[in-house]
This record gives C-alpha cells, structure tokens and sequence, in this order.
C-alpha cells in the first residue's frame, strides 16, 4: 500500500548517509519557501524532480502521480486565495457578474495564487527527494542524533514498526468480511466498518501488552537503545549539494524582481 | 485579463479532473504556508508537544508497559485514518482519528502521537508536509483533541448519553481541527479588501464540502466502535480509565 | 559440565482472571540438552515458559536456574533473562523495530555492552542464523521464515545458556519449518541448552533428547522419546498421536518383518537403514546364487 515506503528501501541513493539527503532536502526547502522568486521556485522544482527521477532513479509515472496527491488541496487552496467577491462593481476584478456579485480575480491575488503553487510544489518536490531515497529508520536515527527526545524516537520506532503489523491486520479482518457480503449497504458499511475498528484496537492493546513482555524478556527497563547503520559521509557530495544549492539560491535572488505580469 | 482567467479556469478543471477524488482530513500541504507562519506554528505547538511528551516521561518510569501501550496507540490512529469512510455520494474521505483517539488515550498523549502520526502521513503518504507539521499539529493533535476531550467530559457531566457525547467529540473534533486550519490558511492569506475574516469565510466555505460530512461520518463511526467497544473490551477500557456503560446508538 | 540448568519444583500459577495455568508443576532441565514440550493448547507451556525467564512469578513453589531460587529483584531478573532467552511463537509481537540491525542490539545494548561489543554481538548472531543478506531490509518486507530468524537472532545476540521456542515451527511451510530445525540443532551443537515447545509429534520424537507432556498445568509424562511415544495408553488419554516412524516400525515387526528385539530408530534415515538390512538379509541366499552364476558364466 505504502509505495514511497518500498522506493525508500530500494532506490540508488539507499547507501548514502542519510544526514546529506535529509540537509539536502532541508536546504533547499528553505530556499524554496523563503524564495521572493517564482522562477527561482519552478528552479527549485525542476532540479528537484530531475533529482529524483534520474538519480534518486524513481520512474517518472510514479512521480508525477505522487504530484497530483496534494492537487486538491492545492487547487481548492489557490482558489479560494485567488477568487474573489464584490457586491459593487469592482474595476480591479476581472471576472463576471454573478447575481448582482462581481466574481473574480484580482490581478494581485493572481501573483499571489501563481508563487503559492510554484512554492508548494517546489516545496513538495523537497520533501519527495527525502521519502524516495530515505529509509524512514535513517530519517529518525538522524533526528535522534539532532537531540529530539528519546521518548519521541522511541515510540516513533514502534509506531514506524507496527503501522505495517496493523495494516496486515486490518487486510486480513476486511477481507473476511467481504468475504462474507460485509460491506453491501450504507448501514452495514458503517457497522462493518466499526467492527473493524473495534477488532483493530483489541488487537493493538493485545499486541502492545505481548510486546512488553516479549522485550521485558530481553532485558527492557524502560528505555530502548539500538545500533544505527554506519554510513560515510561524503565530501564530494556535501560540496556538490552545497554548490546546488548556492545555484538555486542565486537564481531565486537574481530573478527577484521579474514578477511584474 | 478575460482570456488569462479562462487559462486559469481551465487549467483548474484539469487539476481537478486529474486529482484523486480522496478527501483527507484537511492537512495542510507542504510548501503552503510562508516561512514566518510556519515558523510561528511550530513554535505555537511546541510547548503542548514537550507537556505531553513529560507526562508521558513521568508516566513511563512507573509503568515502563506505557510505551509500548503507546506505541501500539499511535500506530492504531494511524491505520485508523487511512481506513475509508462509507459515503453516500460515493466520493472517499478518511477519518481523523482524533475524537476515538483522545477518548481512549487522553489529549496529552494525543499530542505525542498526533505529530508523530502527522510527520508519518507527510513522508509515508504525502499527505500534509514538514514545513507544515506545526500548523497542523496545532488543528489537528491539539485544538482537535482538546475540543473533543472538553466535549466528551462535557457531556458526560452534564448526563447526556454517552452515545451522544462520543459522536459530539467526535464530530466536533473534527470540525474545530477544520476551522482551525481555516483560520491558519485566513492569517497567511487574508484577502485584499476583506482582511482575515473575508477569507476565513473563503475557507471555511470552500473545505466544508469535504469536511462537513467527514465530521459526520466520523461521529457515527466513532459511536458504533465505541458501542462495541464497552461490549467487547471492557477490559481495555479499564485499563484505560474510561467509564464502561452501554452505548445507545 | 552436566546436572539441571533449570528447576521447576511444584509450582503453581493462576492468573488474574482466574484462569489455573500451572497446577503443581515439577521438572528438571539438564544443562545442554535438547528438550521437547508437549501438550494440547491450554496446557500451561507458554505459562511455563515465561516462569522461567522470571516475567511471571509462581504463587506457590520454586522455579531454580543453576541451582539458585529464583529473586525477583530487577537485578537477579536481568541476571536471570540474560541467560534465558525465549523465542516467542509471533515474532510481528517480538520484532519492534522496522530495522533488523535496531532490533537485534536490543537485547545486547540492555546488557550494558558498548557500542563496539553490540556491532560484534549482532554480526555474529546475524551469520549464526544465516541472515546477513536481508540485514538491510525492512521486517515488514521479510517473510514468516526470516522473521522468525530475526527473532531468533536477537535472542542468540545476547549469548545466553538456555534457549526457548515457543512453537518454532508453527505456520511455517515444511522445507522453511526443516532448516530452522537444522538452526535449532546448530544451537544446540554450541552447548547452549535448547527448549521448544510444538504440536508436531514427529519433530519432537526425531529431535530431542527429553520429551515433556504436558496436561493442565501438570507434567502428565516425562522421559526419553522412545519411553513417550511406546506408552500407547499415555499418549491416548493426552490426545496424542503416534510419531510416524513409531507406527511403522510396530507395523513392520508385529507382522514379522522386523525381529521382536528391532530397537526402534529414531529418524526416518534410521528406519530405512533398517528395512533395507533386512531386506538384504532375506534375499541374501538369492544374492549368492546370481553371483555363483555370473562368476561361472565368465569361467
């Protein structure tokens, strides 16, 4: 089900360390979101994307599909950001007249609308380049060494773990529900449904006090300490990602003031 | 100017015709918010994260099981909010999982797992963002929670049926984490001649498509599980300090 | 070094639902054996078990490790735990790290080791099990099989003296269930203690050394597997069958294929082995006669 998860594990950047595609990915999203630039955003975008399709090695198809996740947000976003109403006769909105309100778009709102998106996907394609090439355990063994909480890391640990226990859980109880006509009304739908959820959660408590005791057998009291994979930092990498993104940040500062269409 | 908005009309439909036609809770995505907003957020949510992560802390020293108990929790809420929910006009949302959630778990807790189920769905799903996982952790794992819990032990004291008290947490949860993020979207983007509140209502509009009936549907779900819950693992409830009455549905 | 490693001297156990797990239960474990328990679902093996890894404490009687009463201290517990380790029947409910490197330095990093003594402990418990090539994998990508090895490996990563599985091979597919009783064997070849406990009464007539049955919180039977598995009127009343190789040895010498003095074998290499000398021996004069006959055509 989980797709990102699977290019993460298997894709051509799997060996490098994971604190260089994740200062990567941090980088260049601050530059995108701090960017005054809309051309240095599509910049961003474009490497981004060229990125994790030709190095990062994801089949474009996929990644364009993954593009279209946020789609509804973002139109339903930038469309209530760009329209606008009037009661009166507004000259500086260009649109129609709908029962006796001007319905339209103000050519400020306009530019607004049109950075917002070059920004979100920009900022998208950020975040995509670190859930493609980076296993979720890297990402947090980095955060860990950034000093966030060991509670936090911790039960991010075990959550990460048991999504994937649950899920099969949850696959296996829906299909022998199906199997036997669950799901044919509206009203059965939601009853099913909520017996699915009710087994879920017995089974999580169960499975969360079998967990306990099986670490309590291997010594738990209280706190879990584990190894991380050794992975070599890069110089020629750091100095390549560094000089992107100084190219990318030079391009959003140079292209500054070309927004005036 | 006419032909530059018909470009854009149509480049809309387009999106639209290509979207997946999945209503999520409203997460908002990555890249929208500027920098200082998503700055602010994070900083807004921070103090609610470190309360929630010292009561957990204290918690765990005398019931080390607390971790895994928790752990189990949050990887419950979130397969939960990948489920679907039926709908009538066939279209798909997900619950949120926040009103089930808070009941069981408490709104402390549920901070803690909120941004940690958050930060799972932003990479795992690409389904909210990081630079985003402030905001939305404040809808979502704090306001949402908070409302949903003040609800339900509401009206509770108040002696309304429990029935009635988990569909209101669960359906007003939802709703507050959706006005909420209405009212982030208006402060970012506050319209040219109207200010916030004329986007406030933008927003608010143009989402309760999609969460109205979400906030709905969840309510009812969460009735029917809760149902079966006090039935068939009263123990767990015990366990987790919640009273066990029948619910009526 | 021989005598009992562990000790479980009358012990009784009910837990808190009511339910009598452990009624007056007594055995003995000796130091590097290879024991087999049996018994239908409900008979207290599990219950067993996590008494002697100190996660339960009986409610009258004495569990004893290396000669000593077990204290349920948190240090003698961790003492205790370090050198029992149980392998559980579900390793999603074992495994809790999505890293198979994570999750086997859990048990050796519990131990106070440093981090060098833990990247030792897992590069040895991954090649004991044969895993290193999926050490990069995600456990929710790994199969039953190799998930069960992982689990097996976190355990081993602490190198304790006494191994235990909860049914080893349960939900496994024949020719996956046989090499992890070669791993099963391998371990027990280290001089590590190994006790399992299965439904599978043909694995624990070939493989142990010791067979416990087991019968509502009691030890119903005790002995070697062939003292078990010839005590037709025991095994009925447990609801037990024979292992296969047991009815066809009976079959063969109750009709006189086999001589009323056949020891009986203890795996099916064994009993083939047997057929086939007595096959020899009855067409030995046969044999002769051909040969005569081919060294007189050459003549």
């Amino acid at each position: 089900m989980i797709h990102i998860d699977q290019y993460a594990y298997a894709n051509r950047l799997r060996a490098v360390h994971p604190g260089e595609k994740l200062a990567f990915a941090a980088i260049t999203a601050g530059i995108c979101l701090a960017s005054p630039s809309l051309i240095g955003q599509l910049a961003i975008l474009m490497t981004m994307a060229a990125a994790t399709v030709a190095i990062v090695g994801i089949p474009w198809r996929f990644y364009l599909k993954l593009m279209l996740v946020p789609a509804a947000f973002l139109l339903a976003g930038i469309v209530t950001v760009a329209v606008s109403f009037s009661s009166q006769p507004d000259p500086g909105l260009h649109g129609i007249d709908l029962w006796g309100f001007a319905v339209g778009i103000r050519d400020r709102d306009f530019v607004v609308a049109s950075s917002l998106v070059a920004r979100s996907l920009g900022t998208v394609s950020c975040l995509y380049f670190l859930s493609l090439s980076t296993p979720m355990v890297e990402i947090i063994g980095v955060l860990k060494r950034c000093r966030v909480p060991a509670v936090l890391v911790e039960l991010m640990t075990i959550i990460y773990r048991f999504i994937f226990v649950l899920m099969e859980t949850t696959r296996q109880i829906h299909t022998a529900q199906v199997s036997r006509l669950g799901y044919h009304s509206l009203s059965a739908s939601y009853r099913d449904l909520g017996q699915l959820t009710s087994c879920l959660f017995h089974r999580s408590m169960l499975k969360s006090q079998m967990l306990f005791v099986t670490l309590s057998s291997r010594c738990y009291s209280g706190e879990i300490r584990v190894l991380e994979p050794r992975r070599r930092l890069s110089l020629r990498r750091g100095l390549l990602i560094g000089g992107i993104d100084a190219v990318l940040l030079a391009v959003a500062l140079a292209t500054r003031g070309w927004q005036r269409w | 100017m006419s032909r530059k908005l018909l470009g854009a009309l149509g480049w809309f439909g387009l999106v639209a015709l290509l979207s997946p036609g999945q209503a999520y809770a409203m997460h908002i995505m990555e890249g929208f918010l500027p920098a200082p907003h998503a700055i602010l957020w994070a900083i807004v949510t921070l103090p609610f994260l470190v309360a929630g992560l010292r009561s957990i802390q204290n918690t765990v020293k005398e019931a080390p099981h607390l971790k895994m108990l928790l752990g189990l929790a949050g990887a419950f809420v979130f397969v939960l909010s990948a489920l679907k929910l039926p709908s009538v006009t066939g279209s798909c949302s997900h619950p949120t999982g926040v009103g089930l959630g808070t009941i069981l778990f408490r709104p402390a807790a549920m901070s803690v797992l909120g941004i940690i189920v958050l930060f799972f769905q932003a990479v795992l799903l690409a389904h909210g963002g990081l630079t985003t996982l402030g905001a939305n952790t404040f809808s979502m794992a704090v306001v949402g929670p908070f409302v949903s819990y003040g609800l339900y032990k509401g009206s509770c004291r108040l002696g309304a049926p429990l029935a009635v008290a988990v569909f209101l947490a669960a359906a007003l949860g939802d709703l507050a984490t959706y006005v909420t993020t209405s009212a982030q979207l208006a402060l970012a983007f506050p319209a040219q001649t109207g200010g916030f509140w004329e986007s406030f209502v933008k927003f608010n509009a143009i989402f309760a498509v999609t969460q109205v009936p979400l906030a709905i549907g969840e309510g009812l779900l969460t009735v029917v599980v809760f149902n079966l819950l006090s039935v068939y693992s009263r123990g767990e409830l015990r366990d987790l300090s919640i009273p066990v009455r029948e619910v009526r549905a | 070094m021989v005598g009992p490693i562990l000790e479980v001297v009358d012990v009784h156990f009910a837990y808190p639902d009511g339910t009598q797990a452990l009624a007056g239960m007594s055995l003995t474990i000796e130091r590097g054996s290879k024991v087999v328990f049996l018994g239908p679902n409900g008979a207290g093996k599990t219950t067993l078990f996590l008494q002697l890894n100190g996660i339960l404490r009986p409610s009258q009687g004495v569990v004893r490790f290396d000669g000593n009463d077990l204290r349920y201290d948190r240090r003698s517990l961790m003492e205790l735990r370090k050198n029992v380790g149980i392998v559980f029947q579900d390793p999603d409910s074992q495994i809790f790290s999505a890293s198979v490197l994570q999750d086997i330095s859990f048990g050796p990093f519990n131990l106070g080791m440093s981090e060098e003594e833990v990247r030792g402990r897992v590069q040895g418990a991954l090649a004991a099990v044969g895993i290193e090539s999926i050490a990069d994998r995600p456990t929710h990508f790994l199969s039953l099989g190799q998930k069960k090895r992982v689990a097996i490996a976190g355990v081993l990563a602490m190198e304790p003296q006494v191994i235990i599985f909860d049914e080893p091979t349960s939900s496994l597919d024949p020719k996956t269930a046989k090499q992890l009783l070669i791993l099963l064997d391998d371990i027990s070849r280290d001089g590590k203690t190994v006790v399992i406990s299965t439904h599978d009464v043909d694995i624990a007539y070939s493989w142990a050394d010791r067979v416990y049955v087991l019968e509502s919180g009691r030890v119903a039977d005790a002995g070697t597997p062939q003292e078990i598995f010839l005590d037709e009127a025991m095994l009925e009343r447990v609801d037990l069958t024979q292992p296969w190789i047991v009815d066809v040895w009976r079959e063969l010498r109750d009709n006189g294929y086999l001589p009323p003095n056949a020891l009986l074998p203890r795996t099916k290499s064994a009993l083939l082995a047997l057929i086939r000398s007595r096959l020899c021996h009855s067409f030995r004069i046969t044999d002769l006669v051909s040969e005569r006959a081919a060294i007189n055509e050459r003549g």
